[in-house]
């Protein structure tokens, strides 16, 4: 994955965080999906579909193991590459 | 704390109700929760505004619990319960039909769609406790805390249940009603035939004292049994409940007004029978005013009858009595005049 992809998977992974209802001032790499954001183990699986719908994915992601901002868009970028590889 | 009417199991400090505008009396002041509606469903930008969640939380949660976090954020405005310590603070919930109103469109989803578009959120929406959790987790309250689902009488039981836990000393203040959301296609067609459905919540503010606080009312009394369905057997039934309760409001003689909370048409002639019986001063049927909240009906005749001895001279004792399928519920509440409450906070 690229420099540019890397910094567009982030900020798709902010949009989908926004999208999901996350209202932090700031949104960072660093940020954890639990402590920081707030976001629990159901909105997991809710920012799953977004996900899905977003990035135009095959099947849903598994996202509940995902900790922190960084991880979302590293997973999500592995996941679009993966899918365009099946 | 007894008072001349006997001795009460928990006392009631406030009450909130969001209802429909046929509700005859309420809370005379800005939380009163009466809201502009139209047949039987309540102004969606009034209970929003009253549950104090943004659209992330909202999102979660079936109407039946937005209704119940605005009654019950109501109710504490009204108490004035800055004092009351929310870790042990109960809540006791009645409710009949659960979270239609998220579990209908998710159905369809389901059917058309597949489980991937069902919303994670209906696990935690349904189910007929989701109105005590929202309200626990919200309003931080801590305490002991069960929801009821006996039917129409789960909201009246509730009351009396958390009245009864007072008194036994399970907690010292208790959140208890009921919420219902059955404005719904699948609902309403599970109940076609009947007097229209409507929706609402109300929840009571009950405990022992409150500092420099004088109590409305009080729950005196409360009974729950199974109920045959043979109209001269629940006659009985309602005449046990006035003569035991016309005891527990002590010796002086004085009329009562009876609330019968039923949706079976032939219970209306138990308020002819029982208006004629000496000492009642007037029988009312809850779904003249409140429409048929199911579960919520009996909690809302509770709120509306604090209201009116709130708001007015008329301290008359009542007996409500909710009347279900298989169960029946009575509690007996009572204005606290002024000499009393002078007893309460010390």
């Amino acid at each position: 994955m690229s420099l540019t992809d890397a910094e567009n998977f982030q900020e798709a992974t902010v949009r989908m965080l926004r999208s999901l209802g996350c209202e932090a001032p700031t949104i960072a790499p660093v940020h954890h999906l639990s402590v920081d954001l707030g976001i629990d183990s159901t909105e997991l699986i809710e920012l799953a579909t977004i996900a899905r719908d977003e990035l135009g994915l095959r099947i849903k992601p598994d996202l509940r193991h995902m900790e922190t901002v960084s991880d979302l868009a590293a997973e999500l970028a592995r996941l679009v590459e993966s899918d365009r590889r099946a | 704390m007894d008072t001349h009417l006997g001795n009460p199991l928990a006392f009631v400090f406030g009450a909130g109700m969001v209802a429909p505008n046929s509700v005859p009396a309420v809370w005379p002041d800005d939380h009163s929760g009466r809201t502009e509606t139209a047949e039987g469903r309540i102004d969606d930008r009034t209970l929003i505004a009253g549950v104090e969640l943004g659209p992330r939380e909202l999102k979660k949660m079936d109407r039946m619990a937005v209704l119940a976090l605005s009654a019950a954020r109501r109710a504490w405005l009204n108490a004035r319960c800055e004092e009351v310590d929310r870790s042990t603070c109960g809540i006791m919930s009645g409710n009949a039909v659960a979270g239609w109103t998220f579990t209908e469109p998710q159905l369809r989803k389901l059917y058309s769609s597949g489980v991937d578009e069902v919303s994670p959120y209906l696990a935690s929406a349904w189910f007929p406790a989701a109105a005590q959790g929202q309200i626990s987790i919200h309003m931080k309250l801590r305490g002991y805390a069960k929801t009821i689902a006996t039917d129409r009488c789960a909201g009246t039981q509730a009351v009396g249940l958390a009245a009864e836990a007072i008194s036994a000393g399970r907690g010292q203040h208790f959140l208890a009603g009921a919420a219902e959301a059955p404005l719904t296609p699948f609902i309403e067609g599970a109940f076609a035939g009947r007097t229209a459905l409507a929706e609402g919540a109300a929840y009571l503010m009950l405990g022992t004292a409150l500092p420099d606080r004088t109590p409305i009312a009080g729950i005196f009394a409360h009974a729950t049994t199974v109920i045959p369905e043979r109209p001269e057997e629940r006659l009985a039934y309602c005449l046990q409940f006035l003569e035991q309760f016309k005891q527990d409001l002590g010796e002086t003689p004085m009329q009562v007004d009876i609330l019968i909370d039923s949706a079976v048409p032939q219970d209306r002639a138990l308020m002819t029978a029982m208006q004629a019986r000496p000492g009642v001063r007037r029988a009312w049927w809850v779904g003249d005013y409140v429409g048929d909240a199911l579960a919520a009906s009996g909690p809302i005749a509770v709120a509306a009858l604090c209201g009116r001895y709130a708001a007015t001279p008329d301290s008359t004792p009542a007996i409500l009595i909710s009347l279900g399928t298989d169960f029946a519920t009575a509690i007996a509440v009572a204005a606290v005049l002024e000499k009393e409450a002078s007893h309460v906070s010390h």
